[in-house]
């Protein structure tokens, strides 16, 4: 475990592993773990510490290890495989890495002397990691169960690897021979035969034969190559020549399997790395949980070769709709899609614990369904349809569970991610909602100031007022009344859009009707103005919310009433495109400066304020236009208009009319 | 011919008053209640030709008056008020309400829409007396014996279902049909599968009746709630 790897959850609380093993015992250590875990609300993973002796484990306790371990993952524990020689070491390095605080270890009555284990693994691990608290869960069975010793390692005898040691030991014997006959010293001779052992623990697998060579050799020297030749007996002073060369052809041969075990290891250390590798940074590349879980279930696919189904949590805290991801495309993924394993599935996020084929839990599926979890619960639940027969090997499961944590973390992570940006965004609105708050306020007090003044005045010296004066306060607070109206009309049309996400009830309606229904409600100051209309001959029925877009059309066009001068000629004309219909309304006013264009759809800005009648605006009208376009899939935009003025068009998805009479 | 008689139903007292001094102007009479049950019972003893009703009552919703009063009598109601979601009107008119104007309103409309209420009352009063087989308004003469449409004088040819919205609207005239009920008489069906249909025939029928169909003379439309066919002056 490299730092980059270490868990940014762990840093939270308490991080407590227990190792695993196949001894009986390691079922107590496993709950007083979760218990310590639970207690402390930290989080809790279970280490297996895969050592080179692991594959001479008797059948007995590998069952035991996959039982300790399936136990560790109901407790909620996180299973982590380390690779190496020695435990201490490696859990050391992990808990290092992890920043793990706690760890929890069974050890026997023989106060921490476990057989064959000196220093103990205790004292190692004390000096090893000395800011780590360990908590020892005494074992009183330690005694009726030894772990097995690297020279009782079964192995299988192989004819071959036979064949060859002999092979070798009577090539090393009649090059033995050469040089004796040219006269060279036995010393020669016992280092072709030391050569020779060598070879032999290279080529072969299993100390076995390196321990038979290196004895047969020195058994063979001192038949041909010591006075008397041809047996075994010899004088009392080569004895010591025999235990030299066996001592160091037992070296030798111990070092050479050794290596091999390592490279062994490290090659499976290296694939292993290479694919957690791979996934994490895929993962890292997803954008959202369901690219999540198709990254994480490719890998499994590839790794395990078998057909995959994913079902992702939904909020509701059942399983949503699945995704399958068959081996071959061809594969039919029909039987894993029933109601009865979707149950299944359902168990799985409920209870939190694996289910299917080679578990307790519903054996009868069709797939073996594994939890992918979160700190809190099951995130989504990966089905592998396993092929019966041919269970996955202990090296592919961890990796298996591997990979499903990073998944978890990685749907955590997204999770997170979406969580604050969610925050973010009711913050973004908070704010909005504040300043559109603090805006109204100090633009409704100007038409309200006005309004309640001119009518004060109407009141109080009506009669005396010439008629012409008269008018102008009529007319004004009929304008302001008017202009509240609108805002009105477009904070309700804001607020229908920032609640309910744009919750549009859209209906087929005739543009044709819409635009004229709009033209009903545009300014008074309209009149003052041409306004011609261009529309098509074709009846053009798009499916719209009509309130917000008549409303669209009404902001755009007193927005050109508002901004040309008196007599201005006002275009509103329609152009079917291919999908879509392109609404264009143009002026032969003043026009837009540039820099004005590029923020005239965000909220609070209004455009040139030098322009002497130009009434206040919110700001607020093109903003709401843009939204109100943009969900309904269109877009809008403004651009000059030739010779002079300004143009806004917008867009609207055209949809298909099937007549029925 | 008497004055006509106005029942205003509104609780906020500067509405009723911009009402009232409306209608006196046009030397209507008017009688102005604030509740629900005081609507109902005036409804019943004070023989109202048209009631302006507000939906946002103290005692009860005005949906329920409409239907109360709708059970026993077929006076035009309209209704005034500030609700204004398509949903509301909708709901409004399917219980039997005339028409819908919503808050603000300019005096000018308030008066325009009573007066459509107004000559559908003394339409209806005048087809009572004498059964007619024609239908007469402005320009436009249908002739139900023959199941012909003439404008101007001359005939227009109709497809048949373009003839039974016609028929359908001009039965109702001045009332403000909503598309559920139309797509419910014309298609027999209520569901919104026909509602772009329904919207094509009415363009195509107006097409062929109104001279101008931007400014249209017989048939309005009311986006998002239906079409209404206008009595017109002869």
């Amino acid at each position: 475990m490299s730092k980059k790897n270490k868990n940014p959850l762990h840093h939270y609380g308490e991080h407590i592993i227990c190792c695993l093993s196949g001894a009986p015992s390691n079922e107590r250590v496993i709950r007083a773990a979760a218990r310590m875990a639970e207690a402390f609300g930290g989080t809790f993973t279970a280490v297996f510490v895969e050592t080179p002796g692991y594959s001479g484990w008797s059948e007995d306790e590998q069952k035991r290890l996959m039982a300790n371990l399936h136990l560790a993952e109901e407790l909620g524990a996180h299973i982590t495989t380390l690779y190496g020689d020695d435990p201490a070491v490696q859990i050391a390095e992990y808990s290092r890495a992890s920043g793990t605080t706690k760890i929890v270890l069974g050890l026997g009555p023989g106060a921490g002397h476990l057989f064959s284990r000196s220093p103990s693994l205790l004292n190692r691990l004390r000096k090893l990691a000395p800011d780590l608290d360990i908590y020892i869960i005494p074992d009183q069975n330690a005694d009726k169960w030894h772990r097995p010793d690297y020279f009782v390692i079964k192995e299988r005898f192989s004819i071959r690897d036979f064949l060859r040691m002999a092979g070798i030991l009577a090539i090393c014997t009649a090059i033995g021979f050469l040089l004796h006959t040219i006269g060279l010293t036995t010393t020669n001779v016992m280092m072709v035969y030391i050569l020779g052992v060598l070879i032999i623990s290279m080529l072969t697998t299993g100390r076995s034969y390196s321990i038979l060579s290196t004895a047969l050799s020195v058994l063979i020297y001192n038949f041909f190559f010591t006075e008397p030749y041809f047996t075994l007996r010899s004088a009392p002073d080569s004895f010591a020549t025999f235990s030299v060369m066996f001592i160091v052809a037992l070296l030798g041969s111990t070092l050479t399997t050794r290596i091999k075990q390592q490279a062994v290891l490290s090659a499976n250390k290296a694939y292993r790395t290479e694919i957690l590798l791979e996934t994490s940074q895929k993962l890292q590349k997803a954008e959202d949980g369901g690219e999540i879980l198709t990254v994480a279930a490719t890998q499994l696919r590839k790794l395990l070769e078998c057909d995959m189904v994913c079902y992702p949590v939904t909020e509701d805290n059942v399983p949503g709709r699945p995704l399958s991801f068959p081996l071959l495309p061809e594969n039919s993924m029909e039987k894993y899609l029933t109601e009865e394993e979707h149950n299944v599935a359902d168990w799985v996020v409920h209870n939190n614990k694996h289910a299917g084929v080679t578990t307790k839990n519903h054996p009868e599926a069709q797939c073996l369904y594994l939890a992918v979890r979160g700190s809190k619960q099951v995130l989504a639940v990966v089905g592998i349809a396993l092929d019966q027969s041919d269970p996955p090997e202990a090296f592919e499961k961890s990796l298996m569970i591997a990979i499903l944590d990073e998944c978890g973390l990685a749907l955590e992570k997204d999770a997170m991610v979406r969580a604050k940006q969610k925050v973010e965004e009711t913050a973004r609105q908070e704010a909005l909602r504040a300043n559109l708050l603090r805006s109204i306020s100090h633009d409704l007090r100007t038409p309200l100031t006005s309004i309640s003044g001119n009518a004060a005045i109407l009141m109080e010296s009506g009669i005396n007022l010439p008629p012409q004066k008269l008018h102008g306060l009529y007319s004004a607070i009929y304008d302001d009344a008017q202009w509240l109206t609108n805002l009105v009309e477009n904070l309700l049309s804001i607020t229908r859009i920032e609640n309910g996400n744009m919750a549009l009830r859209c209906e087929p309606e005739l543009l044709e009707d819409v635009i004229h229904e709009a033209m009903r409600h545009l300014d008074r100051g309209a009149s003052h103005h041409t306004i011609r209309l261009e529309l098509t001959e074709e009846l053009l029925m798009t499916s719209i919310d009509a309130q917000l877009i008549i409303q669209v059309i009404i902001n755009i066009m007193n927005n050109a009433i508002k901004y040309t001068p008196e007599g201005s000629l006002i275009i509103l004309s329609m152009e079917k495109q291919e999908k879509n219909v392109l609404i264009k309304i143009s002026d032969n006013g003043p026009g837009i400066p540039d820099s004005a264009k590029e923020h005239l759809f965000e909220m609070f800005f209004t455009a040139n304020k030098s322009y002497s009648d130009s009434r206040r605006g919110l700001g607020l009208g093109l903003a709401l236009c843009k939204s109100i376009v943009n969900a309904h899939g269109g877009t809008i935009r403004v651009q000059d208009n030739h010779p002079s003025g300004a143009c806004f068009c917008f867009t609207l998805p055209i949809s298909e009319v099937n007549l029925h009479e | 011919m008497n004055k006509p008689q106005i029942l205003i139903v509104e609780d906020d007292k500067a509405i009723a008053n911009l009402i009232a001094t409306t209608l006196e102007t046009q030397d209507y009479n008017y009688h102005r209640v604030k509740t629900g049950s005081a609507a109902v019972l005036d409804a019943l003893t004070y023989r109202p030709d048209v009631i302006l009703l507000d939906l946002g009552l103290p005692d009860m919703d005005g949906v329920e008056i409409i239907r109360k009063i709708r059970s026993w009598s077929n006076m035009p109601i309209i209704v005034v008020s500030a609700r204004s979601e398509d949903n509301d009107k909708v709901t409004a008119l399917d219980a039997g309400a005339d028409d819908y104007l919503t808050k603000p309103f300019s005096v000018d409309e308030l008066l325009a829409r009573l007066r459509v209420a107004l000559r559908r009352v003394r339409s209806d009063s005048e087809k009572n007396n004498h059964e007619s087989s024609i239908y007469e308004n402005g320009n436009l003469k249908i002739d139900y014996a023959a199941g012909c449409v003439y404008r101007d004088g001359t005939e227009i040819h109709l497809t048949p279902l373009e003839y039974k919205l016609l028929c359908l609207l001009a039965r109702n005239t001045g009332k403000v049909l909503t598309h559920n009920y139309i797509l419910g008489k014309i298609w027999g069906s209520s569901d919104n599968y026909d509602t772009p249909s329904l919207r094509v025939f009415m363009a195509t029928l107006r097409k062929k009746i109104e001279t101008d169909p931007g400014h249209p003379e017989y048939i309005q439309t009311h986006v998002g709630v239906g079409y209404r066919m206008i009595r017109k002056n002869n």
